[in-house]
């Protein structure tokens, strides 16, 4: 029966730290691209843009100086999505405050690029990211699978709109139509200059705090005229869906698996208890008290328990990368979505973004299954241990 | 030596066990009263389902009585708290059960020394106590053998051994040799009769088995809820009784040119004066 019951516990307690450690690590990422979301704002013109249409309207030149003058604005940025022969799509970007990294850095704005394209974040497979110091450089970083399929390497040229840009970087997404067909991204203004567009589609202000988001658009709006939409990116869309959606599911299975494991414990200690009812009669035909009668019980329905931690630890190891495999897996296949609720849709498949890259056993993993075992030992047996313990002795002999 | 007539003092108990969802309301014990003098060993006969384990239960503080009073060296059990009762258990009984009721994962020695843990008793002393005790019994070569190990006569030697570990002053065996074989069940009888006789217990056994009941000092029997001594017992307390009172009688003559009393002389202490009340099978 030990083996039996080490086997559940160790799953169910194994399962428990698997899902929680899942779903923190979720909740962890998606506050923290909640926050980065909720203190941005965009600003573009109101002219309808459709999901498909790239070369959008662009804005007057003096827009972002007038945004700069708000109060509260930490930082704008601009961007434009504009086609250039042969169906590739350039994003330009570049900081127009000092210190202001627009094409790297691992925020949520590094996923934000053309829905066609499906632009993702990505990761540097060769060279190197774009640089605050290339804002008027002729470099690009380029799809690692146009990079196969052209045969173009680190330091060669790529030629956009005629004005060649030397590719200092080489990009992988994950995903092979995006590797075959994201865009070449280039610094903002040698992009402008290349397709002599006259200014961004669309500017990203970042408020200074999160709470005076509201403020700060208000302020924007009366700086800047009804021509614009301003409005903040606050919906994270069907990938905001999802994660939570998963958080969620994964959060219920850490409680289901902490419920089994404390029935089982519960079931075995009934079992235990009610065989041996002589035993604790005899107990208190000998003149043991309640509380010595109930605290044994107790530590050895902790034990039984604590019998199931190495299981625990092992399931959790062998199987934690598997599950977490499982769960990105699910988010990726219904994870792109829009970012923000504007009327320009920008879409992102980045779900995965947002789960924990690694599953390992840490000392506090360690900790909390300790302290979760112990605890399921005793939440689980209390009622039997009780049950048993208030038997009048006459009573349990008779048994 | 002096006796206390009254070391166990039942007066009209009654016990009822209420209808189950199995069982109709059953009356183990009705409106009985009993008296046992220090050190006597008294058997108590019935057939199953008489009551007898209900008697011992209420003797041992295991259970309380519906009403009426149980008195056992001057304390009226039926008046103690829970926590004084468990001290009562611990500390002045000692319990022999037909199945022995040994710890499987102990061994005898273990056994013995469990019953000494609640009275605190320091280990080392615990140990050289439950060692002694095994001697006793015969089974000095046998210590560290589990119950499984041993036959059903040298688990009912470990669980006497185990009754007297703290030095109880009553002794309450029920059926102590009903599981044992012929010859293991009369040298288990003797071994148990003369430990209690040596340590001077007041012993109370319940039994069905005659030959258990002819070796004790007293015997009742219980039938339907109702306790009767037999004619040899109703005679010897009739005998202690008139010789506790001539005592007394004695007493009090030679205290009168003193004008206080003097100390019950050597033979018996006083008894309880009450009259027998109507019911009571005390002659």
């Amino acid at each position: 029966m030990a083996l039996g019951v080490a086997l559940v516990v160790g799953i169910s307690i194994g399962g428990f730290l698997i899902f929680s450690q899942i779903a923190a690590s979720i909740q962890g990422n998606v506050a923290a691209a909640q926050s980065a979301v909720k203190n941005l704002i965009a600003v573009q013109s109101t002219t309808p843009v459709y999901h498909e249409q790239v070369n959008a309207p662009m804005t007057e030149p003096g827009l972002v100086g007038k945004i700069e003058q708000v109060s509260g604005v930490l930082a704008v940025q601009r961007v434009s999505y504009v086609n250039f022969n042969g169906g590739a799509i350039v994003r330009g970007g570049a900081p127009p405050i000092e210190g202001i990294d627009v094409v790297s850095g691992g925020t949520l704005m590094d996923v934000i690029g053309n829905g066609q394209a499906g632009a993702s974040p990505y990761t540097i497979a060769q060279g190197r990211d774009l640089q605050p110091s290339d804002s008027n450089s002729a470099v690009c970083i380029i799809p690692a699978g146009y990079a196969s399929i052209s045969g173009i390497g680190l330091g060669q040229s790529v030629q956009e709109n005629g004005t060649p840009f030397t590719v200092v970087g080489i990009y992988s997404v994950g995903d092979t139509y995006a590797n075959n067909g994201g865009p070449t991204i280039v610094p903002y203004d040698p992009a402008l200059q290349a397709t002599l567009a006259p200014g961004p589609n669309v500017v990203y202000v970042t408020a200074a705090t999160t709470g005076s988001v509201y403020t700060l658009v208000g302020e924007i709006q009366s700086a800047i005229g009804q021509d614009y939409e301003v409005q903040p990116v606050s919906d994270l869309g069907a990938v905001g869906n999802d994660i939570n959606s998963i958080a969620s599911i994964n959060q219920e299975e850490e409680y289901v698996s902490l419920a089994v494991g404390a029935i089982v414990i519960g079931l075995v200690t009934f079992v235990v208890t009610a065989q041996r009812r002589r035993e604790i009669g005899l107990l208190k035909l000998l003149g043991f008290t309640n509380g010595s009668i109930v605290s044994q019980l107790a530590l050895e329905s902790m034990l039984w328990s604590l019998l199931g931690l190495p299981i625990a630890l092992a399931v959790s190891v062998l199987a934690g990368p598997l599950v977490l495999q499982s769960v990105q897996q699910s988010a990726n296949a219904g994870g792109s979505g829009t970012i923000y609720s504007g009327s320009s849709a920008h879409s992102v498949s980045a779900a995965s973004q947002f789960l924990a890259a690694t599953f390992e056993v840490t000392p506090s993993t360690l900790l909390l299954a300790v302290l979760v075992t112990v605890c399921i030992g005793l939440v689980g047996a209390i009622l039997p241990i009780l049950r048993a313990a208030r038997l009048r002795p006459a009573e349990a002999m008779r048994a | 030596m002096k006796i206390t007539l009254d070391f166990i003092r039942l007066r009209h108990v009654t016990k009822t066990y209420p209808k189950t969802k199995e069982t109709e309301e059953v009356t183990a014990l009705d409106n009985i009263s009993l008296r046992i003098p220090e050190g006597h060993l008294a058997a108590v006969v019935g057939e199953s389902g008489s009551g007898k384990t209900t008697l011992l239960n209420l003797l041992g503080g295991l259970d309380r009585p519906d009403s009426g009073a149980v008195i056992v060296n001057g304390e009226d059990l039926a008046e103690l708290g829970e926590r004084e009762l468990v001290r009562f258990r611990a500390s002045r009984v000692g319990f022999v059960i037909q199945t022995y009721y040994l710890l499987p994962a102990l061994t005898a020695w273990e056994n013995v020394e469990l019953a000494m843990e609640p009275n605190r008793v320091p280990s080392s002393e615990r140990r050289e106590r439950a060692r002694e005790l095994l001697k006793s019994v015969g089974l000095e070569s046998r210590l560290n053998h589990l119950p499984g190990q041993l036959s059903g006569g040298e688990q009912q030697r470990v669980a006497i051994a185990r009754a007297l570990a703290n030095r109880p002053i009553l002794l309450l065996a029920d059926e102590p040799t009903g599981n044992l074989d012929k010859k293991n069940r009369y040298a288990v009888l003797e071994l148990f009769l003369r430990l209690a006789r040596e340590n001077k217990i007041t012993m109370v056994v319940v039994t069905h088995d005659s030959r258990v009941s002819e070796r004790c000092d007293l015997e009742y029997s219980l039938k339907n809820g109702k306790l009767r001594p037999t004619n040899r017992t109703s005679k010897k307390l009739a005998e202690m009784q008139a010789e506790a009172s001539r005592s007394r009688d004695m007493a009090a003559a030679n205290a009168q040119p003193l004008a206080r009393p003097e100390p019950v002389p050597d033979g018996y202490e006083s008894c309880d004066r009450e009259e027998p009340t109507k019911g009571d099978i005390m002659p």
